[in-house]
């Protein structure tokens, strides 16, 4: 094989490497918007800093704490099983080293803070990115809406909507008051 | 060489044919060889304007597409994220088809490649809410540069390579993880970094490489190690920077210029400030197998690594020396035994407690043995950059326990002005040696 033929060879498997990893990463997210099972989490006050804020919404959720039978180090992989409750919202019942044969499983990693009994979780799903003019103004309503000392009986909500796929989450939209967020800034404006 | 330097060259030749300064012959050698050459200068230029323009380039499609990006689509948004990636691939295609291989259209072509590729993840990324796992992101990024650095073989696209890797290593650090990694991927980049070298060693292109692999080194070994036995990181720097320097020493010594040496510079100077934090108490705290540390943040196993570091970078050090022994060039021994000095320190902090001073005294003597070392070498050279060197690592030892001190105003003023007056001396007792060596 001549040098040449052997660098052709090697430029083609690059582009292919090149185009192959971003290209797995979307198939496998659209196969999830498209056949995932959806699951909704009531999202909750955030922390006030964040340096690299700005383009995206950054979200938090008040389900963190997860029952478990065994132990987690922080930062280990571990998948947490979701159940739907009467209300129409997801709740996090389980979290193993492995996903189970029934249920809804998706991936996610152990926070600090982790017990014998329960594991605090990192979600894999911390933001919602938009564009540099709506990302603040939509910061602005998440905020006030998540604001932890809300006058009594505002009945406010924000959800984010997730499809999970074989252990894979992606969120699909986050909602305000039972609108997308893109809607509910252009009713605001 | 650069055009103006060459110019003057070729204008001396004809006086020094005269002056008998060289023979006619030599004088058609040189002239052959620097009329031959290519204009250096002027094709850095054309290259740092190459990488500017190809990171503007890049950075105002990302902008303009982001601009637009709220009102496209998802499956356009994908054709968009693939875009700046597609046209480079077409790029570098047109350029193998039509043979360009020039320093400036590959520096150029590799920088565009690589923000081509972090800009399509990056992109992807913000298509599908992607949770901020900044590691994840990088190690993708930094594998897939890896064959951009193979096939272009360009200095600004290893730099950035490197640099994502140490980013990556951060990170992963940051969050608990091992960062071992980097080591392969590091290693991976040396055969492009050798095969420049085996080219031309005093080059600019392998100049660079050698400086931003033994820089991303340096720090990658700060950055990686487990540090579950506390200070063993002084004999792990110790061994590094002494090795660095031998091997620069060993290979390349010769270059005209200190930027030309970037493993004897960056270990000498690496091995000076070292030395100079150790002169003081504090890092000797708390030091050795009597504090191990343990948590979940520690992973024992990747200790192996730091204590493979602590034996083998000393242990290379040390046969580096030995050879440098038998190749006569005594010059070497100050800064090669920097490794045992520091490690007898380290043994006797660990093995006693901080406040024996042993190491602290260690220290202290070994830095002014050195600036002793480094100055006579300079002034038996007629170097002056060596003896200034000399005095400085001397007047920094001197100056800085004198202010641990409790002495007077008084008694501090007169010892700047003799360690002043020492360094004007020495300079001008060496370019009287000079003119007297002209005359």
């Amino acid at each position: 094989m001549s040098s040449r033929t052997r660098m052709t060879l090697f430029l083609a498997l690059t582009f292919v490497a090149q185009l192959a990893v971003p290209a797995g990463m979307i198939v496998r997210r659209e196969l999830a918007l498209q056949r995932g099972a959806a699951l909704r989490f009531h999202t909750a006050p955030v922390d006030p800093y964040d340096a690299f804020r700005g383009r995206y919404i950054a979200l938090a959720f008040n389900e963190r704490s997860v029952p478990c039978a065994e132990t987690f180090r922080a930062h280990q992989s571990i998948y947490v099983r979701a159940e739907t409750g009467t209300n129409g919202f997801a709740s996090l019942v389980e979290a193993a080293r492995r996903p189970g044969d029934t249920g809804v499983w998706f991936r996610a990693s152990a926070g600090y803070g982790a017990g014998e009994k329960a594991v605090s979780v990192d979600l894999p799903f911390d933001r919602f990115y938009m564009d540099e003019t709506s990302a603040p103004q939509a910061e602005k309503l998440y905020r006030a809406i998540n604001r932890r000392n809300r006058p009594a009986g505002e009945k406010r909500e924000t959800w984010l909507q997730v499809r999970v796929y074989r252990g894979l989450a992606v969120p699909e939209e986050l909602y305000v008051d039972g609108r997308p967020i893109r809607a509910a800034l252009r009713q605001t404006k | 060489m650069g055009q103006r330097e060459r110019n003057w060259l070729l204008g001396e030749l004809p006086t020094w044919v005269a002056d008998g300064v060289v023979d006619g012959l030599t004088a058609e050698r040189l002239r052959q060889r620097y009329a031959a050459a290519p204009a250096t200068g002027r094709s850095w230029g054309m290259i740092v304007c190459g990488v500017l323009g190809a990171l503007l380039v890049g950075t105002g499609v990302i902008l303009v597409l982001a601009h637009n990006w709220e009102g496209l689509s998802r499956p356009w948004r994908t054709v968009h994220s693939f875009a700046p990636l597609l046209t480079v691939q077409a790029l570098v295609v047109l350029g193998f088809a039509r043979g360009w291989s020039g320093t400036a259209w590959r520096e150029t072509t590799g920088l565009l490649w690589v923000c081509a590729i972090g800009a399509c993840i990056a992109l992807i990324g913000q298509t599908y809410h992607l949770a901020g796992n900044t590691e994840a992101f990088l190690l993708s990024w930094v594998i897939l540069v890896l064959p951009v650095v193979w096939l272009t073989r360009a200095m600004s696209v290893l730099a950035v390579y490197l640099a994502l890797a140490l980013a990556w290593a951060s990170f992963d650090k940051l969050d608990d993880g091992v960062a071992l990694l980097f080591w392969p991927l590091a290693a991976a980049a040396l055969p492009v970094v050798w095969a420049a070298v085996r080219q031309n060693p005093y080059g600019q292109c392998a100049v660079l490489m050698l400086w931003a692999v033994a820089l991303a080194c340096t720090a990658a070994v700060g950055i990686t190690l487990e540090k579950i036995m506390p200070g063993l990181w002084m004999v792990v720097y110790a061994g590094l920077f002494a090795t660095l320097y031998l091997i620069g020493g060993y290979w390349g010594a010769e270059a005209p210029t200190f930027w030309q040496r970037p493993l004897h510079t960056i270990g000498s100077f690496g091995a000076v400030v070292l030395v100079y934090l150790l002169t003081f108490d504090w890092p000797w705290h708390e030091v050795g197998w009597q504090h191990l540390r343990n948590g979940s943040g520690f992973h024992p196993g990747a200790a192996l690594f730091d204590d493979a570091l602590a034996l083998v970078l000393p242990l290379a050090a040390l046969v580096l020396l030995v050879t440098a022994v038998r190749r006569r060039q005594a010059c070497r021994i100050p800064f090669g035994l920097l490794p045992l000095v520091i490690a007898a320190g380290y043994l006797t902090a660990a093995a006693r407690g901080w406040n024996s001073h042993i190491p602290f005294l260690l220290c202290n003597g070994y830095l002014l043995a050195l600036g002793i070392a480094v100055l006579i070498q300079g002034v038996r050279r007629g170097h002056a950059g060596t003896v200034n060197a000399g005095m400085l690592i001397l007047m920094g030892l001197i100056l800085t326990r004198f202010f641990d001190s409790d002495y007077s105003f008084v008694a501090k003023g007169v010892v700047f002005i003799i360690l002043g007056s020492l360094f004007l001396g020495a300079n001008l007792l060496l370019a009287r040696r000079r003119k007297e060596v002209a005359a």
